[in-house]
């Protein structure tokens, strides 16, 4: 497809086993769900051809503390809050992330777009332009 | 370029349920949406009992949070005299949920508790599974009015079979062209560059609908991926 954004994810490998890197046409996410309070999984269709198995790429990042309700107090029990809560703020960050960057393709770029690289490739070596999103701690891509 | 349609589903602050006497298991909570789409314990970020009247019983490993618990629990190891009015925390890993109730393990493995008649369970949410999600609009197939308060988002599935990703949305009586106009709102935004934009975001007892307002009166949405739970990492 004419300007089409290519979306670049690499795990903390070298880039030398199978699926440390993969990257994918924006046109073929499908969709993104958060799987727990630090992760996130992007579906893209599939390499294979097969239509019916998604290639998957979960995203790892940080909980994020809030605030609201953190005090809990000694170990009588009876005043603590008990909240433990957090608004997951990183889930939804990461996803605005990863629109900004799949639909920022333009004109006379290369739309070469690397979403997470981190790769651990020497430093003359290493993550191809940018390392992409920064909340994001580790990849794991799946490629049935 | 095109926009991203992210969703995140109803869940409160905390919700509480009490023991009525079956199986060490809840009552149903409340104010969580639908029952049956509440089963996963990976959103529970905290669960605490508070004993009616000292009645039940813990195991000598029963846990309490002695610091700030953000943005896990930490807990202690210490153990806690279960009495009247006590509240005494329980780690949600060990604790099963499905379909909108809980069942604790029993006192007699690490981390169990037994519940006593008018024993008040309360939890506290956190991001899930499936708690929030997104879909490319190219990936809308279609909406319909289901009856009279309900509207059904198909979306082409996920995983890629046949059967449809399906997001509910509850509201009130009559207002499917209002659900209608904010899908176009949110499909049809930001023509020049593409985002992510927030349809329905009910999360932590809050209301936040595109558009700031909530002219379809929506209170609830819930999701249904393809096969249930969605990921392959999983």
């Amino acid at each position: 497809m004419r300007e089409e954004n290519y979306l670049y994810f690499a795990n903390d490998g070298g880039n030398d086993t199978d699926k440390d890197a993969a990257m994918f046409p924006a046109s073929g996410f499908r969709g993104a769900v958060s799987m727990s309070s630090t992760t996130a999984e992007f579906f893209f269709a599939p390499q294979d051809g097969t239509g019916t198995t998604a290639n998957g790429v979960l995203l790892t990042f940080a909980d994020v503390a809030d605030a609201t309700g953190a005090t809990s107090s000694s170990g009588t029990g009876a005043a603590h809050v008990g909240d433990g809560i957090t608004r997951s703020a990183n889930t939804k960050l990461v996803m605005e992330k990863f629109a900004q960057l799949a639909s920022g393709n333009r004109n006379n770029t290369t739309n070469f777009t690397v979403i997470k690289d981190l790769n651990t490739l020497p430093a003359n070596e290493g993550a191809i332009s940018s390392s992409g999103i920064e909340e994001v701690t580790a990849v794991t891509i799946t490629i049935d | 370029m095109e926009n991203y349609l992210y969703f995140r589903k109803l869940r409160p602050v905390t919700a509480s349920a009490t023991f009525s006497g079956s199986s060490n298991a809840t009552d149903a909570f409340s104010g969580v949406g639908v029952a049956a789409n509440l089963d996963n314990i990976n959103e529970i970020a905290s669960l605490s009992v508070k004993s009616f009247d000292g009645g039940g019983t813990g195991h000598a490993s029963i846990l309490f949070e002695t610091t700030a618990v953000l943005p896990a629990p930490a807990y202690s190891s210490t153990a806690l005299a279960i009495a009247t009015g006590s509240i005494h925390y329980l780690n949600p890993a060990n604790q099963a949920l499905s379909n909108g109730v809980i069942t604790l393990d029993a006192s007699g493995t690490a981390g169990g508790y037994d519940l006593d008649t008018g024993d008040i369970v309360t939890i506290t949410f956190k991001q899930g599974l499936e708690t929030s999600f997104m879909y490319p609009v190219s990936a809308l197939k279609g909406m319909v009015a289901t009856d009279t308060n309900t509207t059904s988002l198909h979306f082409a599935s996920i995983l890629g079979d046949a059967t449809d990703d399906v997001v509910t949305i509850e509201h009130a009586n009559g207002k499917f062209e209002d659900i209608c106009k904010l899908m176009n709102d949110a499909c049809n935004a930001f023509p020049r560059d593409g985002r992510l934009v927030t349809v329905i975001d009910l999360a932590f007892g809050e209301t936040n609908i595109l558009g700031g307002s909530n002219p379809a009166s929506i209170t609830s949405i819930e999701y249904a991926p393809e096969g249930g739970a969605a990921g392959m990492a999983t």
